[in-house]
């Protein structure tokens, strides 16, 4: 094992009903690096993220992360105690809150029952909400409803939910669905002013985007990993080219 | 509109009808005799169970057809501990009980049996949220269980017949008696009524504390307050046993201003009753608990008299109405309705919120 390696999928599978969705997947991200996930719909992209957040049970492998064994944890434990933050296919937000009181919520302290009933929110959380809003560019908006913002916010919301966890690992999971090329390029400078001290891991369709983030990217096919490099490597590669790039 | 100055409009007509439902309540026995007094005072004791509805359904979204159960068992026990406080009840004489059973000598101290009246629905919802909330049970399977459990409570009670009066109940319940000496009919309903104002107060707390906006989190977005990092079944089962603890509270002061318990305040047909006052008053505001409870059983009295049982038809039709034109119940809609001025319309379109 990589001891350098913040995060490590060891021949890791899961099927569904005989259909092996991930297929035997090692993988070794770095700590501070940006890795981009690519391949065509239904490659096991998301699948993977399911696996590594424990949404979805593995059946086979095992997962490493700061060198701890993490496999099969729950997922709120994945999050809370190992520090990994997922940002959902789609937003997946709190939608009759406010934008601050969704962040409020994802803010990392504590998670106990009793401290939160004896809690209100203090100053130095108002602190980092501010900070967060600027670099999600919502600091006008931060008492809007989020139901009444547009999809791309929405987006942005969410990705401002997984910094105020403070995870060490970010894993984003198409963050542009739905974006204008603008709000998709905002995105991508939002992510690159994210990475450093952390790391950050999203799956991605647009190629200009993964051109402007990526440092290195993994493709996928059928559940397996066909190729990694850095982006010239790999949009130069013809096994690469001929089952996804060409489509 | 913006979010806040929304938030701050609801706080404001929410404010003014609490005021008012006050108001009404507190000067109630001025108007109405003793018996109506002791009438409404009895419904005050459900407002509490009402309110326990709430902080279950409203804030968190899980929905109890159960929630008599706790009422129940704490009715119950202030019954059996009120009646040994004088000896040995003539219900138990009956069935051939001539020395107190042990495990009843506890609740010969009033105390004690206020304690107990709490703390064993409390522990027994501990019980029963630990398997029924951790996460294999979702949705309307939680509603199903809690509701057979409702019937398993009532079925038990009217078997334990040496213990609870069996189909008979238990009467002879005297008022409480925080001074030492039991209240009149008008000093227990402001007793009474402290303890629903207390109760309302309890859980405006803890729907404004930082508990409360997780509580909103896991009814809005279950998922995704797992994934931010929260234990979720740790926050339901918490949000249950309060909740059972309230409608406790509730049932004792019930069994004490009516002075007689029977099976039925165990049973479904009270579970779902005060499931239907919140859905009728509105959920999650606290403020459609209390009206709805108040309403319901108000026009309960004044319509039996010539409906009769014709009248729980009319209960199915008024929730049938609300639900498809006020999916936020009678005071939801107050709270949120904004009348159409052309000149917001115009200008405010875009804004949204």
């Amino acid at each position: 094992m990589d001891d350098k390696a913040l995060l490590e999928l060891v021949n890791v599978s899961v099927d569904f009903r005989g259909f092996r969705a991930v297929d035997g997947v090692s993988m070794s991200v770095k700590a501070g690096e940006i890795r981009t996930i690519i391949g065509p719909n239904g490659a096991g992209k998301s699948t993977l993220i399911d696996l590594i957040t424990a949404k979805t049970k593995l059946r086979y492998g095992r997962i490493f992360f700061q060198g701890r064994d993490i496999t099969n944890r729950s997922p709120d434990s994945i999050a809370r105690i190992y520090g990994i933050g997922r940002k959902f296919q789609g937003p997946n937000v709190f939608g009759d809150m406010t934008v601050e009181e969704n962040l409020a919520l994802a803010l990392s302290g504590s998670r106990g029952v009793l401290r939160n009933l004896l809690r209100s929110e203090s100053e130095d959380a108002r602190g980092a909400i501010d900070g967060i809003l600027d670099t999600i560019e919502l600091a006008g908006a931060r008492r809007e409803m989020v139901s009444s913002l547009s999809h791309g916010e929405k987006q942005w919301v969410e990705i401002g939910m997984v910094l105020a966890q403070d995870a060490k690992l970010i894993i984003l999971d198409e963050p542009t669905t739905g974006m204008t090329a603008d709000e998709t390029y905002k995105t991508g400078e939002m992510i690159r002013a994210m990475s450093g001290d952390r790391t950050v891991i999203v799956t991605e369709h647009d190629m200009d985007f993964v051109r402007q983030v990526a440092q290195t990217v993994t493709v996928m096919n059928q559940g397996k990993i066909l190729a990694e490099g850095g982006f010239e490597e790999i949009s130069a590669n013809p096994e690469v080219i001929r089952v996804y790039l060409k489509e | 509109m913006g979010g806040i100055k929304k938030a701050r409009l609801i706080f404001t007509r929410r404010a003014g009808i609490n005021a008012l439902i006050l108001a009404f309540v507190a000067l109630y026995p001025v108007a109405a005799g003793a018996y109506r007094t002791d009438v409404l005072a009895k419904t005050l004791a459900l407002v509490i169970l009402a309110l326990s509805v709430d902080l279950l359904w409203g804030y968190t979204g899980i929905l109890s057809l159960g929630q008599a159960v706790p009422f129940g068992l704490g009715a119950y026990i202030a019954a059996i501990s009120d009646n040994v406080s004088r000896g040995i009840p003539d219900y138990m004489v009956t069935y051939g009980i001539t020395q107190l059973p042990a495990a009843f000598m506890p609740l010969t101290v009033p105390a004690v049996g206020v304690a107990l009246a709490v703390a064993v629905p409390a522990a027994l919802s501990y019980l029963i949220g630990r398997l029924l909330l951790s996460g294999r049970v979702r949705g309307v399977f939680v509603s199903l269980i809690t509701m057979a459990v409702a019937n398993v409570a009532t079925v038990y009670i009217n078997n334990a017949q040496k213990f609870t009066g069996g189909s008979n109940g238990i009467g002879d319940i005297t008022r409480p008696a925080p001074f030492g000496h039991a209240l009149s009919i008008y000093g227990n309903y402001y007793f009474v009524m402290a303890a629903a104002v207390l109760a309302y107060a309890f859980c405006y707390y803890i729907g404004s504390s930082r508990l409360g906006r997780v509580l909103g989190a896991i009814r809005a977005n279950e998922n995704r307050a797992v994934f931010i990092g929260y234990r979720v079944s740790d926050y339901k089962v918490f949000i249950y046993v309060v909740s059972a603890a309230l409608a406790a509270i509730a049932g004792m002061l019930y069994a004490r201003t009516t002075g007689m318990v029977s099976p039925a305040v165990t049973g479904i047909r009270l579970s779902t009753l005060a499931v239907i006052w919140v859905a009728v008053g509105g959920r999650g505001n606290l403020t459609g608990a209390v009206a709805g409870c108040l309403a319901l059983n108000g026009m309960e009295r004044f319509a039996a008299g010539f409906l009769g049982d014709a009248w729980e038809l009319a209960v199915g039709a008024i929730l049938l109405l609300i639900v498809f034109f006020m999916p936020d119940g009678v005071i939801g809609a107050v709270l949120r309705f904004r009348p159409l001025r052309p000149a917001a319309r115009a200008k405010g379109g875009g804004a949204g919120g």
